[in-house]
């Protein structure tokens, strides 16, 4: 479809305008908001949809305000083989009018000629196409949908011509319900094979529980059968016992009489023992008693032996005792004589000690004397001279004081040469000096000088300031050394010097004997130490007069003590004899005592002995009173023979009892009885069980198991039968399925190619070169790609969306074109694109107007500058409307 | 002269897997229903008794009713009696149902339980030498055990037993299977006059002397059987034994096999099936082996479908049948399928064929049907 022409009148606020349009080629309408662009887009539309007679609500809006007249709408379009104008006015006198150009001219009105744009609408136009190429004001950015009839055959052209039509969709909703019935979304299973699958385990689960039980009821028929077959053979066994054990039960009879016989004979041969015993018994009490007497005669003759063998020892240990005391006597004798000897060596070293002692200490006394005499001497000394050592330091200064004043005058006074021309006399200050011929004297002005040349001449030379001062400070120098030799009693340093040694030697002196005194007093006044020097001489003396001349005493100190030492010596050894003779004494006194006792103890025994056999002897006599020695023998004799044939008789008894082997007997007895009884226990127990066993056949038999595995068996086969038809089914629903799913995602794929290559090559324009898009099924953008970044359509910029919207527009649009196709209207479009990319969609635009028709309406002129070739009609504002054939641009 | 029917394997109880819902009940009840018809002709053939040689239940654990029923038309004609031989299905165990409450409180007066081996007086001079099973698994030939001792003195005798003959039996380890030749040997010596078993379910007649006779099943139970449903009528004079089997059943097991190559094959089926009388007493399993197009395949399914309303039951032997259903010429020639769904039909169609083609087929037969032709 092409539009021509449309002109509108009397349509809302336009008055009248007349545009003329490219049929191929784009042509950009534009003008102020509210000039009505949109009333022309509105107008193509609702001629096209709405009867004359039409009062619906957007007819009425129509109506230009407070004006009696009818909105009229004409357009000239082509469209297949037709090209037509078509008129329509509404509201007021409606009218339809059609003309038909081509391919024959026909004219038709009213409902006639609606019905006729109508067929050949139907017949040229797919109108879903028509609805999808415009992008209308307010429109939002949606994509359209071009699931589009003319661009599916389009594309199905391009994709080879293969033309798949409703009757392939319908086979695709029908494959895709079939296997919908037997698979859920993710090719599980569902509805019927899901219940039949189950129904399946549910009877193979009951099958499964009638054998178990079937199972179980031959389990207790083969019980029962071995039950009974145990019986039979217990029974048999139990005749076999039944018959040993009375064959046991005649022997143990045998056994018992034995026994009995036995016992008495056991009985029997107790009391001829006990009566053996008992004479036994008697017989050992007598050997007894004789052994006894023997044994006391024995111990008394051994006890008078130990008495005499005793006496002897007694008398040696008295002896003993005796010579000890006697041995320490002498001993005592030798300690007193050693004790006087110690006690005189003793005074004597003491004696000749005290003797030293005595010249020690006069030797003190007299240093001393000589001492304090010296002091005495030395006190004199000091007493005399008063230079000390810092009084000659202070001579010493200003004895140089007074030659460094004396050299400082001496160097800076003016001097006076004097030279004789002929021999003359000069006084200088009053000194005459006598000088001869040619002698020359010089004369240092240290002070006022007076210079006379007797009778001649005299000078009086007046010494400056400088050399006055000079001279004072020499004159005060030699005052100070002056007044301090006058100080210290002196004539002049060296005498000075003189005193100051000879008091420092005093002191030295002072010093020295002070240092001895103490250390020959010590703590004692000369006084003292001269008393006790005499008194310790006048014990000295004594001692020596005291003392007995022989012997005499040793000749010095040493010797006296080396002979002190050797007493005290002696004194020790006679001490420790003295002591070991004491210990002799007590140790003899023991065994003196020691035998004393021996010979009164073995007296005692004599006497108890002596006693014991008398006893003894007594006792023997009285059993002898009693029963002779030969009665004893005799009864003794006879009881031992009685024993002996008991003994005999129990013995053949007991072989006798022996041979029948009474303890085995006695244990098969009892494993008999015990044998019996088991297998009796066992044949009852067995016909309890056999009881229950049949009584649990006969109900549970009677349940009809049979039955009951039967209808699980059928129904189990019928539903596996079921089972396996319907997954067969399944099997070929999945199969048709997925094989026609494979085709038709190929063929979509080869199908779409075309149109998402047609949306890259306009979109490259806008977006670069690297842009890629994905369609959907209904042939929807689903995502781009720039860059190789990869987003979803729902998730681009508002502008980018509005874009590709254009875009696929055109690239449908374009696809279509050579089928007739139909306009792209853009109204009032482009409205969230950036400037920057305008010319590029511009270009785009311009591109996609060379194969179809393209009409853009728009309130910003410059938005659509960037599209080249094309057509711009403006629509001025009030006055209402103009207009206007065709204002081509370059 | 005596004049006996000698059946066996009544099996009574037993069911069959395949079986629907209604056709399971009147299968049960037909095979009591039978027990009339023998009582009846026995009756009416003037004989004095009956011989069920072994296996009168499916199972020792049948239900009470099945029990009821039996002995209730046993009862039916009072003047027979029916000597029942426990077989190898109801031996003589601890849970035999001969010996449980319900069997014992309902049986009448002319029902005979063969519990015990040997001799068992039917008329003067009569006997029958009774073989029963006491357990599963019997050890020795057990009509060999009951024939020690036997002299020829003049007695008739009937041995009643149950399972195998030697001659006919594929399993020569099995110990308890029956000598042929000292039956043969004793019948010849007069030791013994007629030999009725049990156990094998089709009518046959063992060995040369035609006293040795399996009677088979009454109402045939299994299509492996080949001559089942009857009972034997048996006579016995002092020299000769005359025996003619009677149909008695009602029921009838068929296995066919069908070569189907195109829609001739399926019209012959279609005839075939057609051409049973009682299609409600009758279990069919076909066996199709062949080739068909698609349409081709929908008919057949439609002549199936049909024959299964009508028929007791009417089975595919799957793993007999190799039926390859493949799109013939012309099945969506027709149809022009354009596009995707061409180029899958062809996918399908190349899968189609060789042994894992089975699925193809189905998805080929399943796409005919979605577009259409098949309605």
């Amino acid at each position: 479809m092409r539009i021509h022409r449309i002109a509108i009148r009397n349509f809302r606020g336009v008055q009248q305008a007349d545009i003329a349009l490219d049929p191929t080629g784009v042509t950009i309408i534009e003008g102020d908001n509210e000039v009505g662009k949109s009333s022309v887009a509105d107008a193509v539309r609702l001629i096209l949809e709405e009867t004359d007679s039409s009062k619906k609500a957007r007819i009425r809006a129509l109506q230009p305000v407070g004006r009696d007249v009818g909105p009229e709408v004409s357009l000239e379009f082509s469209t297949g083989p037709y090209r037509l104008v078509y008129a329509k006015r509404w509201l007021k006198r409606p009218s339809t009018e059609l003309t038909i150009l081509e391919p024959e001219r026909v004219q038709l009105t009213g409902r006639d000629a609606h019905d006729r744009v109508d067929a050949i609408l139907d017949e040229t136009l797919d109108r879903g196409l028509w609805q999808a190429l415009r992008l209308e004001q307010g429109g939002g950015l949606n994509q359209a949908s071009f699931a589009l009839p003319s661009l599916g055959r389009a594309l199905d052209l391009a994709a080879g011509g293969d033309l798949t039509g409703d009757r392939e969709d319908a086979l695709w909703d029908r494959i895709s319900a079939e296997r919908d019935q037997y698979f859920t979304a993710t090719w599980r299973p569902r509805g019927l094979r899901v219940d039949l699958a189950e129904r399946l385990v549910a009877a193979e689960e009951r099958a499964a529980a009638a054998t178990a039980a079937i199972a179980v009821l031959d389990q207790q028929v083969v019980e029962a059968a071995r039950l009974a077959t145990e019986t039979t053979e217990l029974a048999a066994r139990q005749e076999g016992l039944e018959r040993a054990a009375a064959d046991l039960r005649s022997r143990a009879q045998v056994v018992a009489t034995l026994r009995a016989e036995r016992e008495q004979l056991a009985s029997r041969h107790q009391v001829a023992a006990s009566e053996h015993e008992k004479w036994c018994s008697v017989a050992e009490r007598r050997l007894e008693l004789a052994g006894r007497l023997t044994r006391s005669r024995d111990r008394l003759a051994a006890a008078e032996r130990a008495v005499s063998q005793a006496a002897p020892a007694r008398a040696a240990a008295e002896a003993h005792h005796r010579d000890a005391i006697a041995a320490h006597d002498a001993d005592l004798a030798a300690v007193v004589e050693a004790e006087a000897v110690h006690l005189r060596a003793s005074r004597d070293s003491e004696h000749r000690r005290q003797e030293i002692e005595v010249a020690q200490l006069r030797e003190r006394h007299e240093r001393v004397v000589t001492d304090e005499e010296a002091l005495r001497v030395a006190a004199a000394v000091l007493d005399g001279a008063h230079v000390d050592g810092p009084l000659l330091a202070r001579i010493e200064q200003a004895e140089l004081e007074v030659v460094r004043a004396e050299a400082a005058a001496e160097a800076g006074a003016a001097s006076v040469s004097i030279s004789a021309l002929a021999p003359t006399k000069v006084e200088i200050d009053g000194v005459a000096v006598a000088l001869a011929e040619g002698d020359a004297h010089e004369v240092r002005l240290t002070s006022s000088t007076d210079l006379v040349v007797p009778g001649v001449v005299s000078l009086s030379i007046q010494a400056g300031a400088e050399d006055r001062a000079r001279a004072e400070r020499v004159l005060a120098a030699r005052a100070e050394l002056a007044h301090l030799c006058a100080t210290a009693g002196v004539a002049d340093l060296a005498q000075a010097r003189h005193v100051a040694a000879a008091r420092a030697e005093a002191e030295r002196t002072t010093q020295e004997a002070a240092a001895r005194i103490r250390d020959n007093l010590r703590d004692l006044t000369i006084e003292a130490l001269a008393q006790k020097a005499e008194r310790l001489a006048t014990k000295v003396a004594g001692y020596a007069s005291e003392r007995a001349p022989e012997p005499s005493i040793p000749a010095d100190h040493d010797l006296a003590q080396a002979a002190a030492r050797e007493a005290e010596a002696a004194l020790g050894a006679c001490r420790a004899r003295l002591a070991e003779a004491a210990a002799a004494i007590t140790a003899r006194a023991t065994e003196r005592n020691a035998a004393e006792i021996d010979d009164k103890g073995l007296a005692t025994t004599v006497e108890h002995e002596a006693a014991t056999l008398a006893g003894d002897l007594a006792a023997l006599e009285r059993d002898q009173a009693q029963l002779s020695d030969d009665a004893l023998a005799t009864a003794l004799t006879g009881a031992e023979a009685a024993r002996g044939e008991a003994t005999r008789a129990l013995a053949s008894a007991e072989s006798a009892l022996a041979a029948e082997d009474p303890e085995s007997l006695d244990a098969q007895v009892t494993n008999a009885a015990e044998a019996r009884q088991r297998g009796a226990d066992a044949i009852a127990r067995n016909r309890l069980a056999i009881q229950r066993v049949q009584l649990g056949l006969e109900h549970d038999g009677e349940k009809g198991l049979a039955r009951e595995l039967d209808d699980a068996l059928t129904a189990r086969d019928h539903l596996q039968r079921a089972l396996a038809a319907i997954e067969a089914r399944a099997a070929a629903a999945r199969l048709l399925y997925e094989t026609f799913d494979a085709r038709r995602s190929e063929t979509r794929n080869r199908y779409l190619a075309p149109f998402r290559e047609r949306i890259e090559r306009f979109g490259r324009i806008v977006f670069g070169q690297s842009l890629e898009i994905e369609l959907d099924a209904d042939l929807r953008i689903e995502r781009r790609t720039v860059d190789g970044i990869t987003v979803e359509f729902d998730q681009l910029s508002t502008g980018a969306r509005e874009q590709l919207g254009l875009l696929a527009r055109l690239a449908c649009a374009s696809i279509v074109s050579s089928d007739g196709g139909a306009p792209v209207v853009f109204d009032d479009a482009l409205g969230w694109t950036d400037p920057g990319r305008l010319p590029q969609m511009g270009a785009a635009i311009a591109l996609a107007g060379r194969e179809c028709q393209i009409i853009v309406l728009t309130c910003t002129p410059g938005r659509f500058a960037g599209v080249g070739a094309a057509t711009t009609i403006r629509m001025a504002g009030p006055p209402r409307m103009t207009i206007v054939d065709g204002l081509s641009a370059s | 002269m005596v004049r006996f029917l000698h059946t066996a394997d009544w099996q009574l109880g037993m069911t069959r897997h395949f079986l629907g819902s209604e056709s399971q009940p009147r299968f049960a009840a037909a095979r009591v229903e039978v027990i009339r018809t023998i009582g009846a002709l026995a009756a009416a053939e003037g004989c004095g008794f009956v011989v069920v040689a072994g296996d009168v239940f499916e199972t020792n654990h049948v239900e009470r009713q099945v029990v009821e029923r039996a002995l209730d038309a046993m009862a039916a004609t009072p003047a027979v009696t029916f000597y029942l031989l426990p077989g190898n299905h109801d031996p003589l165990d601890a849970a035999s149902v001969f010996r449980s409450p319900t069997f014992l409180r309902h049986r009448p007066a002319n029902v005979v339980v063969l519990d015990a081996p040997g001799p068992v007086p039917v008329a003067p001079g009569v006997e029958l030498l009774a073989v029963p099973w006491h357990h599963k698994h019997p050890l020795s030939d057990l009509v060999a055990d009951a024939m020690a001792g036997l002299t020829a003195d003049g007695t008739a005798r009937i041995v009643v037993a149950h399972g195998a003959i030697d001659w006919l039996s594929a399993d020569r380890a099995n110990p308890a299977a029956i000598a042929a030749a000292p039956l043969e040997a004793a019948l010849a010596d007069g030791r013994i006059a007629y030999v009725a078993l049990g156990d094998r379910h089709s009518t046959t007649s063992v060995g040369s002397t035609g006293r040795i006779w399996y009677a088979g099943a009454p109402e045939p139970t299994d299509f492996r059987e080949i001559d089942p449903g009857n009972a034997v009528l048996v006579d016995l004079a002092d020299e000769t034994v005359t025996t003619e089997p009677r149909a008695v059943g009602t029921w009838h097991f068929v296995a066919h096999e069908a070569q189907l190559a195109g829609s001739a094959d399926v019209g012959a089926l279609h005839t075939f099936l057609d051409g049973f009388a009682d299609k409600a007493r009758t279990i069919v399993r076909l066996c199709l082996v062949g080739q068909l197009g698609l349409v081709d395949m929908v008919t057949l399914d439609e002549v199936l479908d049909h024959h299964t309303q009508l028929f007791a039951s009417l089975e595919r032997w799957e793993r007999g049948s190799e039926l390859v259903v493949l799109p013939a010429d012309g099945d969506f020639g027709a149809l022009q399928l354009a596009g995707f769904a061409r180029d899958g039909l062809a996918d399908l169609e190349a899968q189609a064929h060789g042994a894992a083609g089975r699925v193809a087929q189905d998805a080929l037969a399943l796409l005919y049907r979605l577009v259409g032709g098949a309605a």
